[in-house]
């Protein structure tokens, strides 16, 4: 596969250009914030009664260590604002949010569950940390909606998923979202560990392994099989099986074997039998591979034939 | 046993929280909220309830749930319950005393309905014509002992975690962390053999799985500079018994003849043999995080060193990762988030040590033994950078670029050289042309060379050309493998996506988003047969919020997938 490097390279090149030839056009607000200076919260409730009443219930109010300048510790000295009542005259975080500069709220909020949020997808929101959170409520942890609501507002192509016949017990409230991402940035798309395979087993412990005989996709990404918002298929799978195994491995051979017309008895075992189909061998060798390698994330014991070399993964 | 301890922990924490918030310091003005909630889910599940009904209720009773929120001065207190029967409820509880202890413990039980194979297409007897006039000798049984059981398993969850900084060091920050997974319940195990005839046994099987994750660490921040250090353990155990099963005599299937001959193939023949092993893994992690600040900008690193370790076989799995991240604002309106990604993985190899094939018989006699390197060694490797231009409030545009590699030490799969190769970028442009109103255009596109491909390769010529091994009459199945081609992948290689996304926010009470997601998909590496995987997601969603008490949402997204994979067809036998 020829990468085509001389077009990437152009693109940077016009796109540093661009940066260049950039018109600055500045944030009004902070330089309005410069020229300010703190009035007191009695002030900003003269006119944002309504705001301080929820204000006063919230984590924030309880917590605060700037005592009378409330409002302004996060935006920033009002004197400009409450004179001329333009709201371009103050710093509002859920309009005024801009990803390059410092963000507000990491001046506080800097735990470790933030180390990542400034490189974050997240953090270029629109609105930042406002998309998702109302400062002023009282809601648990401030949310604008609780649980997996709040992030299938966005990602609604997600939420769909849950919805399939297959999927995490997300709607059913079991488990959410953050159980496998971490919202304000993850070591990897947003999950809470570095790669996706580490993610799956650090619930699903018992196809971690290492086993001794490996299925190479389960130790690869666990995402070549399995979509782990919803499918069609059961358990996940992206197809169902056979198709799914079908990707890979070749049809099994005896799936062309005609079969007899007719009941039939095993003549050494004559419990075992039943109704035989001109088409039986299709139906059991294509409908599902799991009923006989029921170990497909992996197993420490060796299969039943030599031939195979012990790596089926029967049993 | 081991179950109802957890338990007794969470309990014994929860309650230690609670007393110690009645002792803590309050402040002046508290505020308490609460609310109670009784009802009950209606499932109509009947004709699909096992295949429908994975988590869902499917029967129905009252359900509880209540919910409480206390501040007082510096300190919080979050109740939350759910109980709808003793195998599905839920309790968290979080509180925080002023900046000095925090404490959050949940519990979580959930039951998951498992599948009942009826397995009624394992039933043909071989026909000795294409039309299915005489019975052959090939053969495929079954025997589902308990075809009305019912299966699945119960899952509990318990969550342990708390915080706390030395008075006089508020610098430091100790943590410990505590998880346990427990499940328990029956799952049908189906066990196969195919000598002399195929046959297949459901086996009712006990689930029985224990997962506990400690963990301890330390927080430290020294000026511009944050020091992170994590140790944890990780402690599996299967502890379902060892269930076992008579394997039929190796033997011809119609007329008990040539018992040596089919028995010098397998294993083991007429005998009984375990079907399971229950897997004990413990894990020893150590994670090192630093943050520093590099004038307005930002590096975080942080590395992983553990070793996983299969108890039962003495196989280690060890990893080393390291990753950095840049974050520094290069102009007044430009951020450029670079990050670069380094794993290691390494597993023991092991050495298979089989019987000969056809030990004794003419012509037999092979060497089946072979040595099991395993496809997670590898290394994998990743870079990129974004560049993020800010031109004003109404115009954002950003660039990202990557390359991933994986390189794969131990891979047998000669066609990949070993390696994956992955190059990726995505413009992205966000306008607000007007107050209330949003748009994003994402563009991505990802090349990949040599994506992941079965290590034995796709497809199979005609078996004409086999010959039998020497001393032998017959051509042999596993002798297909010399026959295999294709170094293809039903992956792709290319990969084109679309992300277009309005929102318009009228109000705080009225906001409207409309968008599409489209991708496709396709692998250049294989000109012959076509490979697609297109996805289209069109959305659409409005809440209404007229005032603090009521919200209304209105959501509605459709995804078209459609793929045209490969099939690997067998040219031998079929």
């Amino acid at each position: 596969m020829r990468y085509k490097l001389p077009f990437l390279r152009r693109a940077c090149l016009a796109f540093l250009v661009l940066l260049f030839f950039a018109v600055p056009a500045g944030f009004r607000t902070a330089d309005a914030a410069k020229k300010a200076e703190k009035v007191g919260d009695q002030t900003c409730l003269t006119c944002h009664e309504d705001v301080g009443k929820s204000f006063a219930h919230s984590v924030h109010a309880q917590k605060t260590t700037t005592k009378g300048y409330t409002c302004e510790a996060c935006h920033g000295p009002g004197s400009v604002h409450a004179e001329s009542m333009d709201p371009a005259d103050i710093y509002n975080p859920a309009t005024d949010y801009n990803p390059v500069a410092p963000n507000p709220c990491l001046t506080c909020h800097n735990g470790p569950q933030f180390t990542s949020a400034t490189a974050s997808a997240h953090h270029e929101l629109a609105d930042g940390c406002s998309d998702c959170h109302q400062v002023h409520s009282t809601e648990p942890k401030l949310l604008k909606k609780q649980g997996s609501e709040l992030c299938v507002d966005c990602h609604k192509d997600i939420g769909a998923k849950f919805s399939l016949t297959s999927h995490h017990p997300v709607k059913e409230g079991l488990m959410s979202c953050t159980s496998c991402h971490a919202v304000h940035g993850g070591d990897n798309k947003f999950t809470h560990t570095d790669n996706s395979r580490e993610l799956c087993i650090s619930c699903h412990t018992d196809k971690a392994g290492p086993f001794v005989f490996e299925h190479e996709p389960v130790n690869e990404d666990c995402g070549i099989c399995h979509d782990p918002h919803g499918t069609v298929a059961n358990n996940l799978l992206k197809q169902t099986e056979p198709f799914l195994c079908m990707s890979c491995h070749p049809v099994h051979f005896h799936t062309g074997i005609a079969g007899y017309i007719g009941d039939f008895k095993n003549p050494l075992h004559p419990e075992r039998g039943g109704k035989s189909t001109l088409d039986g061998f299709k139906s059991g060798m294509l409908t599902k591979c799991t009923q006989c390698h029921t170990q497909i994330h992996g197993s420490d014991l060796p299969s039943e034939s030599i031939s195979s070399r012990g790596r089926s993964l029967t049993r | 046993m081991r179950s109802k301890q957890s338990i007794a922990v969470a309990v014994a924490a929860l309650v230690a929280s609670l007393v110690l918030l009645g002792t803590g310091a309050f402040a002046q003005q508290p505020a308490t909220t609460w609310q109670v909630w009784v009802g009950s889910h209606y499932s109509g599940l009947q004709d699909y309830r096992d295949k429908v009904a994975e988590f869902d209720w499917a029967t129905n009773s009252p359900e509880f749930a209540a919910k409480l929120s206390h501040t007082f001065g510096k300190n919080v207190l979050d109740v939350s319950g759910l109980y709808y029967d003793p195998k599905r409820m839920a309790l968290n509880a979080s509180a925080g005393l002023g900046g000095w202890l925090k404490a959050d413990v949940s519990y979580r039980s959930f039951y998951r309905r498992l599948q009942n194979d009826l397995m009624e297409n394992l039933v043909v007897r071989e026909a000795k014509d294409r039309i299915g006039s005489a019975p052959g000798g090939k053969m495929i049984t079954h025997d589902n002992p308990t075809p009305a059981a019912t299966f699945g398993y119960t899952r509990r969850e318990i969550n342990t975690k708390l915080e706390a900084r030395i008075p006089g060091l508020k610098m430091l920050k100790l943590r410990l962390e505590h998880r346990s997974i427990l499940e328990d319940g029956n799952e049908q195990r189906l066990a196969a053999m195919h000598c002399s005839s195929c046959h297949v046994e459901a086996i009712d099987m006990k689930v029985d799985r224990k997962t506990h994750d400690v963990a301890a660490g330390a927080d430290l921040d020294v000026g511009p500079v944050s020091i992170s250090y994590t140790a944890r353990i990780r402690q599996f155990r299967d502890d379902a018994p060892i269930y076992e099963m008579k394997y039929d005599t190796a033997q011809h299937p119609i007329n008990g003849k040539f018992v040596e001959e089919f028995s010098s193939r397998e294993l083991f023949s007429g005998q009984v043999a375990p079907i399971n092993s229950p897997l004990q893994v413990d894990q020893l992690s150590h994670v090192f995080k630093a943050k520093a600040h590099l004038g307005a900008g930002e590096v975080v690193a942080s590395a992983v060193t553990s070793n996983a370790k299969n108890k039962v076989k003495s196989l280690n799995l060890k990893t080393n990762a390291a990753n950095v991240r840049l974050t520094y604002p290069l102009l007044r309106k430009v951020k450029v988030v670079a990050q670069g990604s380094y794993d290691r993985i390494k597993n023991d190899p092991v050495f298979i040590d089989l019987p000969p094939w056809r030990a004794g018989r003419p012509g037999g006699g092979q060497n089946f033994d072979w040595w099991r390197y395993s496809s997670l060694t590898r290394t994998d490797m990743e870079a990129s950078a974004q560049v993020l231009y800010v031109h004003s409030r109404a115009v954002r545009f950003s660039l990202l670029g990557g390359v991933g590699r994986i390189i794969r030490d131990d891979y047998p799969y000669q066609g990949a050289k070993g390696k994956t190769t992955t190059m990726k970028l995505r413009p992205e442009l966000r306008l607000r042309p007007v107050q209330g109103l949003t748009a994003r255009l994402r563009y991505s596109v990802e090349v990949t060379d040599n994506p992941f491909a079965p290590y034995n390769y796709f497809f199979e010529r005609s078996g004409h050309s086999l010959t039998p091994l020497p001393g032998n009459t017959l051509v042999y199945y596993f002798q297909r493998r010399q026959l295999r081609y294709g170094n293809i992948t039903s992956l792709p290689t290319l990969e084109h996506a679309v992300d277009v996304k309005l929102t318009y926010r009228q109000s705080s009470s009225v906001k409207l988003t409309a968008g599409v997601k489209a991708s496709i998909g396709t692998n250049k590496d294989n000109k012959e047969l076509s490979f697609k995987h297109r996805t289209l997601q069109p959305q659409f969603g409005l809440t209404l919020s007229p005032n603090s008490h009521w919200s209304v949402f209105l959501d509605y997204s459709l995804i078209l997938e459609d793929q045209n994979g490969l099939l690997s067809v067998p040219m031998m036998d079929g």
